[in-house]
């Protein structure tokens, strides 16, 4: 009854004097019925046709436009929609019995006859407290919960979202006048106190949190109407205008003042002046204070990436904001919008930048007489006749009632504020369709996952397994981490691949960039710093500067990989620290300081300067980076083209296979879906070490370091807490691929295996003594100049089954033990120079047995190096003299005197310290004086090469000193 | 009956609309009307006589030399999917037929708004569609009708929307596309080509900032089948099929290829047979397979002749301020656009670089053609012989990447406001450079041009059209015929030829550790195009070892 008759006012409307408002006559709750596309409230004379619209009751419902201007009727029958009331019934209900706390089955959508006393805090009622608190004119509602509660209420809602809204909202006004009375009204002047006066609010609901997500290519004609949620990424946002919800108008003629007019998404005017003794239908009046108006804004939007089919380009979808939902979305997020999908008229008069444009054009069509009410401009339908034949334009457009981000956050509250907090496991396996779940689940479960996942990575590039295990981990990633103090401990791994010409490694970066969405391919040579951080631009337009972003910003919370990494300039490898390490990146520029987040993990591909890899040479010398770039590199890796018979095969094979089969020679076990699947869920896992662990850990630390310390090998790089930072991140990614949440003693150990192989040993030849000196005087020498080209693998086994020929006739078991070479720590061996490598393959001759030859390996050399020159310059520093020859030998034999067993030894190490000094004056380690010239400076040639001085003249005394050029600061830390 | 509905359908298709609809009683015939329009008419239109009977819409034959509403069809590239789908209504309040432009005279009375009835609207896709870029002369002959290179239209065509040309200063022609069949929403990707039959009309098109400006509107009837979009040739081409233009004459393969090659040599190379065959070889080239990515080699060729300094007069017609005139394009540019169907020159110079934009960016919604945004298959030939010393801007930079990208992995990023999304092309990639490497790019082969005929010099290598010496009508059918058919051909490895490929590569590894497997990729991808071009069904070990030969050769000369 109550509802029925809001339908009568509009006759009352018409009546002179001016009364905008309801009559105080009717019942409180029953102000005019917003936007019913069944009654039009509004036109005074439009009662009747449009109650046809009842029949449709089962379609969706469409947007009514004013009926014809037919004759007053009023005995029409005002039809009511019986479904409309008791969809308003129920939700009313809903609204003021829902609670929290209760985990009943849903109970029954029959009107509340027996109210449930509820338990919990009826957050709907508090809500609505609160709106009045705060002034706010929006009820936000979850839809989960009227699923729960009343899934008949959901699906009425869902399905003819668009037919039931003003029942909804009546709803929600008749709660905030039971619970709230005194809210409902404007008060737009303090001082008035009558009632009458005072104009209604308007309340809207907003539903969130649908169960499905669509994307804007699913959005069809048999979606209109019904109450879906889109998400897309904002690219436009219009401004914010006022829009007309109900308009009154003053007849210009008689005067007279026509309310309520509902206005249907274009402006309408009234048909006809409600005063009988005026038939005027064109000039009007927009009364702006007593008219209805509230905020609207149009957003556009486009489709995500991952909705859009390969090769299609992105959909755009206009969206209409109103109320408090306006500048909520700005543009560049990625949102979900809650509303419908409806139908609309000459959108091109809405959001015009030039709203004159539009207003002129009205006025046009206005002056031109006969279309009073009709469209605007030669788009519609009416106005046609003018310009001539033209087909409908009507645009589709999304009506939201509610917006939020859509970053995947499960967390986000609607209000707006986010919570920040890594996607939950169970949350992700519940977004899963089922066979995908089974997939998943089967991986975790089965055991050697690890090497498994390493052998579908990058399934097009045959071999490189290590280089394939750090891609995996980095994928992983270890865990971030904050501290009390609010410092940000990264959980990036950084790989470095360096590496000789056509070992794929463009290849790997190209497979992590179609792998990983948030995945970005630079190369260093064509980039600049800016180009890889951010840049500072000028905007033509407005003059402003603004910040774009560069390749390690987009990849935020991705993987940047940079191709060619050496031929950056070192001024932008520099600007890359910051990135690498602090994980920001900070702009001061024209004006603009920022500091703009870079959680990247940085894959890098670099080239060995000169072309190929020499192994004779650190790792820093091979590779054109400054020391604190590799340092912030967690793993290098060197990849190598070696001459394996066995691997060219295969590697052929595959090439071969490749050509001929395309698709079908590739078969990873995984295939790409599924390891992004395992790599998300296996991303949810936060590792933390176990106490074994983290003594393994340790134990591996001191390893690492006492190598470093103690080789006197040149080692890679130093070992510093970096490193040691990077073993536990590489545990913390391995624990995850094995998607546990402890980090067992196991995985530490592979860490560090692999953190070992990046330190590569530094290849160094053996130092034969011989060789120098006899170059060419041996007979039966023939000493092949092996150069690169060759097969030196073939004649590193033949030297070394020579050499243990040679020494297992002539030598001297400790002689093995003094490191013949051969059995180096690796296997593989590097160039081979005519100083080591030569090879004899005749030394199983039957001639006098060859001389031993006086050969150690390069760290006892060096050892050897030392010791001498820390001797030496210690006595220099005391006795301010160099040390005789004699002297220097009596003393290396004295401080060995130990492990000598026999006389030969003794014969052997005093050849091997003369051999020793002579080489270190032709290193110029040593300066050699003679005779008793020991004050003079050094000035004569102290490089000639000695040919035969085996034996010392025995009148000249031979001083050394320490060369000049030595320094021996750096000797002693690389000893000590 | 057929003819009755042919003759009905060229004079006055909308008549024929609504007389179709009319006719059609059964419930899901009219349920889906745009489905029935467009079996029937493909029916009426199925024979290829019949359907060169339909006027060609192109830029000889704008739509302002039809009148309004007359049957067409337009032969188009797919320049932009963006607009959204427009509704119209399918059938008005009285019955009558709504749909593809046609309007009632009693619908246009004020009232009219009021009698629409919601559930009669309908969605029609709406594409923006322009003539095929680089698309040679005969092939449009070919595939329209001989006497359609005429110009009919007395004032060339002013496009109205000048920024959806891919090629700025060649004209061009753009339309808006209606289709009205339900299925189509995705059917159509950006550089498809296709061929549409329908109404031409005016319609206005709104733009994103509310101009309305008037531009031709076609009504989609039905989309003919593929071969009238495109020239097809059987491969191998000795194998008897039946076509149209296929010589009837026994097809000796290796003949018409030496033939070929020697007239590539001779009229647009001054006699290197060598740099001939690789380009021969370059221009067959397809991508293979995206994964594992086997795209098609790109070629350089170096030490090429820049244009000798044309007499640049007042009278030379250069469109656009910033585009070479003709004079700057080499032989090889017409040589190619008479076997090649499609094929377009890219002349690089600074202003060229600078201004011209090479991706589509899409401004306010409306995708801005861009030069590479091209057909699947066409030829890109490049040249370098206009830049000169300068400063290359942004936008210069950009474009020299987009095409770096295209070369290398045949791909194109078409910009948008927010984001860049990748699209997949298919164009080979040919390189004319003057000094010893290009100055931009990075190709996968590069070959030394080395002329034997010398005396001709550069004025040999930039001659216009009109002097180069076509051999006769035969021969040229057979050159086309090798070369369009190998570009879709396959060929494939036995397995005797790939163990031998293997222990080959393992023997040369062992003797010499030059080859890597990189080069062996390269070998096998060159031994494929080979087999092509020779419209083999197989690499067989004498192919390889021919390709092999051919490949050293090419380095060989580098290194020399």
């Amino acid at each position: 009854m109550d509802v029925d008759a809001s339908s009568s006012p509009p006759m009352r409307h018409t009546s002179l004097p001016p009364s905008s408002g309801p009559m105080p006559s009717l019942p409180s709750n029953s102000t005019p019925p917003r936007r019913t596309p069944n009654r039009s409230a509004g036109n005074a004379l439009s009662l009747g046709d449009d109650d046809a619209a009842d029949t449709n009751s089962d379609g969706p419902a469409r947007r009514r436009r004013r009926p014809k201007a037919n004759a007053i009727n009023v005995d029409v029958p005002i039809v009511r929609d019986a479904v409309g009331e008791s969809v308003r019934e129920n939700f009313e209900t809903f609204l003021r019995t829902y609670t929290d706390e209760i985990a009943l089955a849903p109970t029954p959508a029959s009107d509340g006859g027996v109210p449930i006393a509820p338990d919990g805090e009826l957050i709907y009622i508090e809500q609505i407290h609160t709106m009045r608190e705060y002034e706010l004119t929006t009820l936000y509602i979850d839809y989960g919960h009227i699923l729960q509660r009343d899934d008949v209420l959901a699906d009425a809602i869902q399905k003819q979202y668009y037919r039931f809204l003003p029942y909804i909202r009546r709803a929600v006004h008749n709660l905030v006048s039971e619970f709230e009375p005194e809210y409902l009204k404007i008060n737009p002047t303090a001082a008035a106190t009558d009632s009458i006066n005072l104009q209604s609010r308007e309340f809207s609901v907003a539903f969130y949190h649908l169960p499905l997500v669509s994307g804007i290519r699913e959005l069809r004609t048999d979606k209109i109407g019904t109450l879906m949620s889109i998400s897309g990424t904002v690219t436009r946002t219009s401004e914010v205008r006022p829009e007309l919800l109900y308009g009154s108008f003053i007849c210009e003629i008689c005067g007279g003042l026509v309310n309520e007019i509902e206005q249907q998404f274009k402006y309408t005017e009234p048909n006809l002046c409600p005063n009988p003794t005026c038939g005027n239908r064109n000039l009007w009046q927009l009364q702006i204070d007593s008219s209805k108006f509230t905020d609207w804004q149009k957003v556009r939007i486009q489709e995500n990436p991952s909705e859009i089919p390969t090769g299609s380009m992105p959909r755009s979808l206009d969206v209409i904001l109103r109320n408090e939902l306006v500048e909520r979305a700005k543009a560049g997020d990625k949102c979900v919008f809650t509303g419908t999908f409806i139908v609309v008229p000459d959108v091109s008069q809405l959001g015009l930048p030039g709203g004159n444009k539009a207003e002129l054009m009205r006025e046009a069509s206005r002056a031109n007489g006969n279309s009073g009410a009709s469209a605007v401009g030669g788009a519609g339908v009416t106005g046609l006749k003018r310009l001539g034949v033209r087909d409908l334009q009507y645009k589709t457009a999304f009506l939201a009632c509610m917006v939020h981000d859509a970053d995947g956050r499960a967390g986000t509250n609607i209000r707006g504020e986010e919570e920040d907090g890594e996607e939950d496991g169970q949350a992700f396996a519940r977004s899963l369709t089922e066979p995908e779940f089974d997939e998943l689940k089967q991986m975790i479960e089965s055991d050697h996952i690890y090497s498994r996942l390493v052998e579908s990575i990058a399934p097009t590039v045959y071999g490189h397994e290590i280089v394939k295990k750090g891609l995996l981990l980095q994928l992983m990633g270890g865990v971030h981490k904050q501290t009390q103090e609010g410092m940000h401990l990264r959980g990036d791994i950084n790989i470095c691949i360096v590496g000789d010409p056509s070992t794929s490694k463009s290849q790997f970066l190209k497979y992590i960039c179609s792998f990983l969405p948030r995945a970005v391919y630079t190369s260093g040579k064509a980039s600049s710093a800016a180009g890889l951080t951010a840049a500072v631009v000028k905007d033509e337009e407005t003059g402003d500067f603004t910040i774009e972003a560069g390749a390690l910003m987009l990849a935020d919370n991705g993987i940047c990989a940079i191709d060619e990494f050496d031929k950056m300039d070192i001024s932008d490898q520099v600007a890359i620290h910051e990135a690498m390490e602090q994980q920001t990146i900070s702009i001061a520029k024209a004006g603009i300081h920022a500091t703009l987040n870079a959680r990247t993990s940085i894959l890098a591909a670099a080239n060995p300067i000169g072309g190929r890899y020499d192994r004779k040479k650190t790792l820093r010398a091979n590779v054109a980076m400054t020391a604190p770039i590799m340092s912030r590199f967690d793993l290098f890796f060197v990849v190598l083209d070696e001459c394996d018979e066995k691997a060219d095969l295969n590697i052929a094979k595959h090439i071969v296979n490749v050509h001929r089969f395309q698709d079908e020679a590739i078969h990873p076990e995984f295939s790409t879906e599924a390891l992004q699947r395992y790599i998300r869920y296996a991303r949810t896992f936060n590792p933390k070490l176990t106490p074994e662990a983290a003594d393994v850990l340790v134990e591996k630390y001191r390893i690492l370091r006492q190598d470093d310390a103690s080789g006197t090998g040149r080692n890679s790089y130093r070992i510093t807490v970096r490193q040691l930072e990077s073993m536990i991140r590489l545990s913390e990614a391995i624990a995850r691929a094995n998607c546990t949440a402890e980090i067992t003693p196991a995985f530490v150990r592979e860490a560090y295996s692999l953190l070992r192989q990046s330190i590569i040993h530094v290849e160094q030849d053996d130092i034969d003594f011989d060789e120098e000196e006899l170059e060419g005087e041996r007979d039966g020498d023939r000493r092949p100049r092996a150069d690169d080209a060759d097969g030196e693998e073939s004649q590193d086994v033949e030297m070394s089954a020579a050499e243990l020929a040679a020494t297992e006739e002539a030598e001297q078991s400790y002689n093995e033990s003094m490191g013949i070479n051969g059995s180096g720590p690796s296997g593989h061996r590097s160039a081979a120079t005519s100083r080591a490598g030569s090879a004899r393959p005749d030394v199983a001759m039957p001639a006098p047995p060859p001389k031993r030859r006086m050969v150690i390996t390069h760290d006892k050399f060096l050892q050897l190096q030392s010791l001498i020159i820390l001797h030496l310059s210690q006595v220099e520093r005391d006795t301010g003299r160099g040390m005789d020859r004699d002297e220097l030998v009596d003393w290396y034999l004295e401080s060995k005197e130990e492990e000598f067993e026999d006389l030969e030894e003794v014969e052997y190490e005093k050849e091997l310290i003369t051999k020793m000094l002579r080489k270190l004056v032709k290193d110029n380690y040593l300066i050699e004086a003679r005779g008793d010239v020991q004050e003079s400076l050094p000035s004569f040639d102290e490089s000639s090469g000695q040919p035969s001085m085996d034996t010392q003249d025995g009148n000249v005394r031979v001083y050394y000193m320490v060369h000049p050029s030595v320094d021996t600061e750096e000797n002693t830390s690389s000893v000590g | 009956m057929v003819s009755a509905y042919l003759v009905d359908a060229l004079r006055d298709p909308t008549g024929e609309l609504k007389e179709l609809f009319s006719n059609t009683t059964s419930a899901p015939q009219a349920a889906n009307f745009p489905l029935t329009v467009a079996a029937h008419f493909s029916r009426v239109f199925e024979r290829s006589d019949a359907f060169r009977q339909i006027p060609p819409l192109d830029v000889a034959h704008p739509p302002e030399s039809y009148a309004d509403r007359s049957l067409v069809r337009f032969r188009a590239m797919v320049q932009d999917t963006s607009p959204s789908s427009e509704m119209y209504l399918a059938k008005y309040r009285d019955g009558t037929l709504g749909g593809w432009g046609i309007e009632l005279e009693s619908h246009r009375d004020e009232a009219s708004d009021e009698d629409i009835e919601y559930d009669n609207l309908r969605e029609c896709t709406v594409l923006w569609g322009v003539n095929v870029p680089g698309e040679s002369a005969w092939s449009t002959i070919e595939l329209d009708s001989p006497g359609s290179a005429s110009s009919s239209a007395s004032t060339p065509h002013q496009p109205a929307r000048p920024h959806k040309g891919p090629i700025s200063y060649k004209p061009h022609l753009g339309v808006k596309i209606k289709i009205y069949e339900n299925n189509t929403t995705d059917r159509f990707k950006t550089t498809d080509v296709a061929t549409f039959v329908g109404i031409i009309s005016s319609e206005p098109f709104s733009t994103e900032l509310g101009d309305q400006i008037e531009v031709p509107t076609l009504h989609v009837l039905f989309t003919a089948p593929e071969q009238n979009s495109s020239i097809i040739r059987p491969y191998p081409a000795s194998k008897p099929e039946v076509h149209p233009s296929v010589n009837s004459q026994p097809f000796d393969t290796l003949k018409v290829r030496e033939q070929l090659i020697d007239w590539i040599a001779e009229e647009a190379l001054n006699g290197d047979r060598e740099a001939a065959e690789w380009i021969l070889l370059a221009s067959i080239a397809r991508v293979q397979s995206r994964h594992p990515p086997l795209i098609q080699p790109s070629l350089t060729l170096t030490q090429f002749p820049p244009p000798p300094i044309p007499s640049v007069t007042g009278s030379e017609s250069s469109t656009a301020s910033t585009a070479l005139p003709p004079a700057y394009h080499p032989t090889l540019t017409h040589v190619l656009s008479e076997i090649l169907p499609l094929t377009e020159t890219l002349p690089l110079s600074l202003p060229y670089l600078n201004t011209v934009p090479f991706s589509p960016e899409s401004k306010d919604e409306d995708l801005h053609a861009g030069v590479l945004q091209l057909p699947k298959g066409s030829v890109l030939l490049i040249t370098e012989g206009g830049i000169s010393e300068g400063k290359l801007q942004e936008r210069g930079l950009m474009n020299v990447h987009a095409l770096q990208e295209l070369i290398s992995s045949q791909t194109l990023a078409y910009k948008f406001p927010f984001s860049q999304f990748s699209f997949r092309t298919d164009n080979s990639c040919i390189v004319l450079s003057e000094g010893r490497k290009s100055a931009f790019l990075k190709t996968h082969l590069t070959v030394l041009f080395e002329p034997t005929e010398s005396g001709s010099g550069a004025t040999n290598l930039y001659k216009p059209a009109e002097r180069i010496k076509m051999p006769e009508k035969g021969t040229l059918d057979a050159f086309r015929n090798l070369v369009v058919g190998a570009q879709r051909g396959k060929v494939q490895v036995k397995e005797a030829t790939s163990e031998y490929i293997q222990q080959d590569f393992v023997s040369e590894r062992q003797r010499n550790k030059a080859i890597t497997s990189d080069g062996l990729i390269r070998r096998m991808t060159i031994a494929k195009l080979y087999a092509l071009s020779m419209h083999l069904e197989e690499v067989t070990i004498d192919v390889w070892e021919r390709a092999k030969a051919f490949d050293e050769k090419r380095i060989a000369r580098l290194i020399s």
